[in-house]
């Protein structure tokens, strides 16, 4: 999967050395808006947009509610922890495919500071290297359709996915592994000695290539190595196995989700990892909500216009159901303990709830709806609005929280620094 | 003289900057081209072949791109004055860049264009409208018309491609007699155009290596276990002898005595470390099947060749065996075929011609073919699409897959008959089992064979457009959809891709209608001009297909209203026309040269894994043309595809790069500047360390070191390097810090190199 862009020098040119020296020379942190950084990120994602009318929280930046009905009221419990940021527009995309690729990574291309990656892998590659996986992509029917820029959220480099888990088997066997508890050091020797075969072979191999294909090896090495690294790393311990649900079936849809949150939380618990991520779907999805008692994609009622007062309310259902699903990963966060002491995970980890655009109906990716908890990087209780401003500049600010020192995320034509405000 | 204007970040002040604003600077008449586009080329070359059914349908006055930089105004009265004002709209877009590239070759291939991709890269419309360009801004060999035409003889790039997932499992069956079904639980492939078989969008993520690990240790540990597999002598003999035979059956091609050498490391390793109650012989052959399963020269299809005195690379004997048994079967080479690759017979094309149909004429030429349609038509969801329970009670589990078979069937049966595309389209039968026939409400059939299928006349649905699949993965979740099916037919029969409805449309679906039927409830698509630019090209279309509901059953009328299935084809090339229901339509389609000449392509596309691009588009009017002089006949279009020099040779790339020049940055790259942490003097004689940073952040780093023998002896090793910081873990190896000074030696598996190997250790520090 390459894109043009992938290959054309970004405007931000001269910032291309920036960073690394920046992390080199001069290892200072950006002050996030309180002072305190977080250690660990989620980013949770729902589909097709929103209705913003809907959505939006009544009242002033400190003192707001959710109105009657509205999507968030799921959230009425929560929120004095949250910040809702309301106004937001990707600059330079829209529509489904443009939302999706543009919303974790502002645009950027190879040659711009964040090097066309994802915001949860760019955090990733700068903090991920003290725990075992680098990061953790989880996800709840995502690729009925393949991979694509339709179905995939998070790129690891300009171009290239870093595709989610959809089967919670799998991601219970990645934390707690397989590795009998006696002969662990033999299963690691073995292990270790074929991955350094593959590697001889993948060597030999780019030796007789010319350039386009000696870039799919090395990215094939890199892969490699973090499998060496997550092998090498020993596992969580007592978790609960998972049960073996048909992960494709539309109405195991909130099982699937709920067993993947467990699973998030319990990786960041265990020190597995400090980012990752739950997909739900992916744009233009056509889950069925059977469960809430909806017989229409949820695509479809995305684009319920105003007119068709019922088919608006079932869009709205289904985005209070996700709501609340929101509200149930804040939970288990707040009910666990911080595995370094002293507070919750939720106290010491920064939650997005992102979608891809603003108006589904529109198709548009302006007023497009974030919202912020835990992390203790920013002051929480508060409704922004934030009037139009680029979300490059909020995922700034996430690098900030995260203790990154960014200027810029993604095409920098969007602006530099951090969202005004937050 | 260029002119280019880059868009300027705005000095962080925070306003809404609209990517891809480009200033106008080109002055009209202002170039020094030897052979400026006259208005009668415009007409010809550009206007005709790309503009007036790519580009007007939105560039025009009233079109929903009318408030862009680029409108145009179809020829009307004054013919010849709208043709040179189009002209010279179009040489403005020429000569503005943006980002290096012009404007015109940017915005209809998708950066910064509403519309999305409405022209391949590559392409012959790209074509056209590159030497459109290149004549406007006088680009050196522009004139020739050479430069940018077709390269004939050019065979395409060498490539390495990832087995798909589907394939992956068809490879582990063969292998090793299994039911592999690794399939649903790795990685989802990445679909470029429909098909999962892309060579370049097929790579292996640190998600998928994990998975494909587990996958590989269990089929290890399975096979090892089996009492064939036991060994009576010694052990290494009986590991080296399975490398040399099964070894080479999993790579696909003979192993080097180097690759034998250092899977016979890995086996003595796994001999060394058997689990609790695994006998050390059968732990090491099963590490060595999982590894060899890792390895690259399994995952990848080889089609890289060997250079040639002509500057081509030759694709081995083994390679093209490769090729022909995917291609066809989705498996690895059956027995017959690694004979012939063993005796170096199929470099030749009456060869690889006779296999190609030996091949096609078996059953398991189902596996492939199958997976053509189901990707080509989009059908490929028919086992997940929600249908509206209620509404469509009858569309069981079992329907389902009857309908499946069903259209797998028609364009199957077509290939081994001997059939053509026209009578897929236009088919007088099609196939059914005792459920399906029950659900479209016709006679079972009076044959049937040991599936429970029979052929039995088409009927009310004649052509691969009406079968019960197609109507309805084509279809909403409670109502037909004449989008949907405009749109499969648009754009995988005509292969014209369609934008995106624009951004601030309305694009509510019309509410189900009980007094209306779905023609009348879509007319706001012809009536307002926002919608009509595009929804013509695929509503007209759908129409049509209304005698089919949504899970495609025939309807009379639409709950007691009447149903006008008149429909029309619109702005294409050649294919436009009016007809009444699918049957017509599909024998319309028949008809058209367009039709197939995009079948063509979509043949290219799943039998080489590739778009087409400026090369390979040469290859494509070979097989298009190949296509027509055997009058249509689908077996003979696909052996023409094994027939072409891309089948058997490679253009030779550039050399290899080293690191430092790879123009495309690793995706991590190594961030140190700095000079890496020098080896100090004090290694074991005959070997060199080097580190490497891998990971960088603010507090610490990872780094890796490699340590190679680099004498002709083994050596135990012992190295020296100087690092910076304090190292917090490590792995592969002792190592112990003193000062800025860590020592190693090797874990009991690496503590020993044979000539010419390496080590990898790891650790990661904290500054």
């Amino acid at each position: 999967m390459t894109s043009r862009r992938a290959f054309t020098a970004g405007m931000g040119a001269a910032l291309l050395a920036a960073p690394f020296l920046g992390l080199l020379t001069r290892p200072r942190r950006a002050r996030a808006a309180t002072g305190v950084r977080a250690k660990r990120l989620v980013v949770f994602f729902t589909p097709n947009g929103t209705v913003p009318a809907r959505w939006r929280p009544s009242g002033s930046e400190t003192s707001f509610s959710f109105p009657a009905g509205s999507i968030l009221e799921p959230l009425a419990a929560h929120r004095q922890r949250l910040v809702v940021v309301d106004g937001l527009q990707f600059v330079g995309a829209s529509n489904h495919e443009g939302g999706m690729a543009a919303m974790l990574t502002g645009s950027g291309s190879a040659g711009d500071e964040s090097r066309g990656m994802s915001v949860d892998q760019f955090v990733a590659a700068a903090i991920g290297g003290t725990t075992r996986l680098r990061s953790l992509e989880l996800g709840v029917q995502t690729s009925a359709w393949g991979g694509s820029v339709q179905t995939r959220m998070s790129y690891r480099a300009a171009g290239q996915f870093a595709p989610p888990d959809d089967s919670p088997r799998g991601v219970y066997t990645r934390l707690y592994g397989d590795a009998m508890p006696g002969g662990a050091d033999r299963v690691l020797a073995r292990r270790q000695s074929v991955l350094d075969a593959v590697k001889g072979d993948l060597g030999q191999l780019r030796g007789r290539l010319g350039n386009e294909e000696q870039h799919k090896l090395d990215q094939h090495l890199t892969s490699l190595r973090e499998l060496e690294r997550a092998l090498g790393g020993g596992s969580c311990s007592g978790g609960t196995p998972v049960a073996d649900l048909p992960i494709h079936a539309n109405d195991n849809f909130p099982a699937i989700g709920k067993t993947q949150m467990d699973l998030l939380v319990a990786s960041l618990a265990c020190g597995a990892t400090n980012v990752a991520s739950i997909q739900w779907a992916h744009t233009v999805a056509p889950t069925v909500f059977t469960w809430i008692g909806q017989s229409e994609g949820h695509h479809a009622l995305s684009h319920m216009d105003d007119g068709n007062a019922a088919g608006v309310a079932a869009f709205v259902a289904a985005e209070r159901w996700f709501a609340s699903q929101f509200g149930y990963l804040l939970d288990k966060l707040a009910a666990a303990p911080d595995p370094e002491g002293g507070g919750t995970l939720l106290d010491t980890t920064l939650v997005v709830w992102a979608k891809e655009m603003g108006d589904a109906r529109a198709h548009v990716c302006t007023e497009v709806p974030f919202v912020l908890a835990g992390g203790g990087a920013f002051t929480p209780g508060r409704y922004l609005r934030v009037n139009g401003a680029a979300h490059a500049r909020l995922l700034v600010s996430i690098c900030h929280a995260m203790g990154l020192s960014n200027t810029t995320f993604g095409n920098p034509a969007a602006g530099a620094g951090p969202l005004a405000g937050l | 003289m260029t002119m280019t204007s880059k868009p300027t970040a705005p000095p962080s002040t925070l306003h809404a900057f609209v990517l891809g604003l480009v200033v106008l600077t080109a002055c009209a008449g202002d170039t020094s081209s030897p052979c400026p586009p006259d208005e009668t080329y415009f007409r010809e070359r550009v206007w005709a072949p790309v503009f007036e059914n790519r580009c007007n349908i939105c560039h025009n006055p009233g079109g929903v791109a009318q408030r862009s930089d680029f409108v145009l105004t179809a020829p009307g009265e004054d013919a010849a004055d709208d043709m040179g004002q189009n002209l010279e709209r179009a040489r403005r877009m020429a000569m503005v860049t943006e980002d290096g590239e012009p404007v015109l070759l940017r915005r209809p291939t998708g950066t910064n264009h509403p519309g999305g991709m409405v022209i391949a890269p590559g392409s012959a419309e790209y074509r056209a409208l590159a030497e459109f360009v290149g004549r406007v801004r006088g680009d050196e060999g522009a004139c020739d018309g050479g430069e940018l035409a077709c390269q004939a003889g050019d065979p395409g790039p060498r490539l390495l491609r990832r087995l798909s997932r589907t394939e992956y499992d068809n490879t582990l069956s063969a292998l090793f007699g299994i039911d592999a079904r690794y399939a649903p639980a790795l990685v989802a492939d990445v679909v470029v155009k429909g098909f999962d078989n892309n060579a370049h969008a097929l790579e292996v993520s640190p998600l998928l290596a994990d998975q494909l690990r587990q996958a590989a240790e269990e089929v290890g540990a399975a096979v090892a276990a089996r009492p064939a597999m036991a060994c009576s002598g010694d052990g290494a003999t009986c590991a080296r002898a399975w490398l040399e035979s099964t070894g080479a059956r999993v790579f696909r091609r003979p192993l080097a005595a180097t690759e034998v050498e250092r899977w016979l490391g890995v086996y003595q390793v796994g001999r060394d470390n058997p689990d609790e109650g695994v006998l050390p012989h059968t732990s090491g052959m099963a590490v060595v099947i999982a590894g060899v399963l890792q390895s690259p020269s399994f995952l990848y299809r080889s089609e890289l060749g060997e250079l040639g005195a002509d500057g081509r690379y030759a694709l081995t004997s083994y390679e093209i065996a490769s090729e022909l048994s995917y291609f066809l079967w989705a498996a690895p080479p059956d027995d017959e075929l690694w004979a012939a690759a063993g005796r170096d017979e199929l470099r030749d094309p009456a060869a690889i011609e006779a296999h190609a149909r030996r091949l096609l004429a078996s059953p398991r030429a189902r596996a492939s073919i199958d997976r053509f349609t189901a990707q080509w038509l989009g059908v490929g969801i028919l086992d997940t699409v929600a249908r509206d329970p209620m509404l469509y009670a009858a569309f069981t589990p079992a329907v389902r897959a009857a309908m499946g078979e069903e259209v797998a069937r028609q364009l199957a049966s077509a290939v081994q008959r001997g059939a053509t595309l026209g009578d897929v389209l236009d088919a007088p039968t099609t196939w059914v089992n005792a459920e399906l026939a029950r659900f479209y409400g016709i006679e079972a059939p009076a044959a049937v064979d040991a599936a429970g299928f029979g052929e039995v006349a088409a009927g009310a649905r004649p052509g691969i457009l009406a079968s019960g699949a197609v109507l309805t993965t084509h279809a909403r979740s409670n109502s037909s959809s004449p989008i949907h099916r405009g749109k499969l037919v648009r754009e995988r029969l005509l292969c014209q891709e369609l934008p995106p409805p624009p951004p601030g449309v309305n694009a509510q679906p019309p509410p189900l209608d009980p007094t209306l039927t779905t023609r009348e409830r879509y007319a706001q698509h012809a009536a307002d001009p926002a919608c009509s630019g595009c929804h013509q090209l695929m509503d007209p279309i759908g129409f049509a297909f209304e005698h089919f509901d949504g899970i495609g059953r025939h309807r009379a009328d639409e709950g007691g209203l009447p149903i006008d299935a008149a429909g029309e084809i619109l702005a294409s090339d050649g294919s436009d026309g009016a007809f009444v229901g699918v049957g017509e339509l599909g024998a319309h389609l028949a008809t058209s040269a367009e039709v197939h000449a995009c079948f063509s392509v979509q043949w290219v596309r799943w039998a080489y894994g590739v778009e087409e691009d400026a090369q390979l588009g040469c290859l494509v009017e070979e097989i298009e043309d190949a296509f027509e002089a055997k009058a249509y006949v689908i077996e003979d279009l696909i052996v023409a595809l094994t027939q072409t020099s891309h089948f058997r040779f490679r253009r030779g790339a550039a050399p290899p790069s080293d690191p430092g020049t790879d123009p495309d940055p690793d995706p991590d790259p190594d961030p140190d500047p700095d000079p890496d942490p020098a080896p100090d003097p004090g290694n074991t004689p005959g070997v060199t360390a080097a580190v490497t940073k891998t990971d960088q952040w603010a507090t610490g780093y990872c780094a890796k070191l490699v340590v190679t023998n680099t004498s002709a002896a083994p050596v135990t090793w012992r190295v020296t390097v100087t690092i910076d910081g304090t190292m917090s873990s490590h792995w592969n190896g002792q190592l112990t810090q003193s000062g800025n000074r860590v020592t190693a030696t090797g874990a009991p598996y690496n503590a020993t190199l044979a000539p010419g190997t390496a080590a990898e250790a790891g650790f990661c520090a904290n500054l």
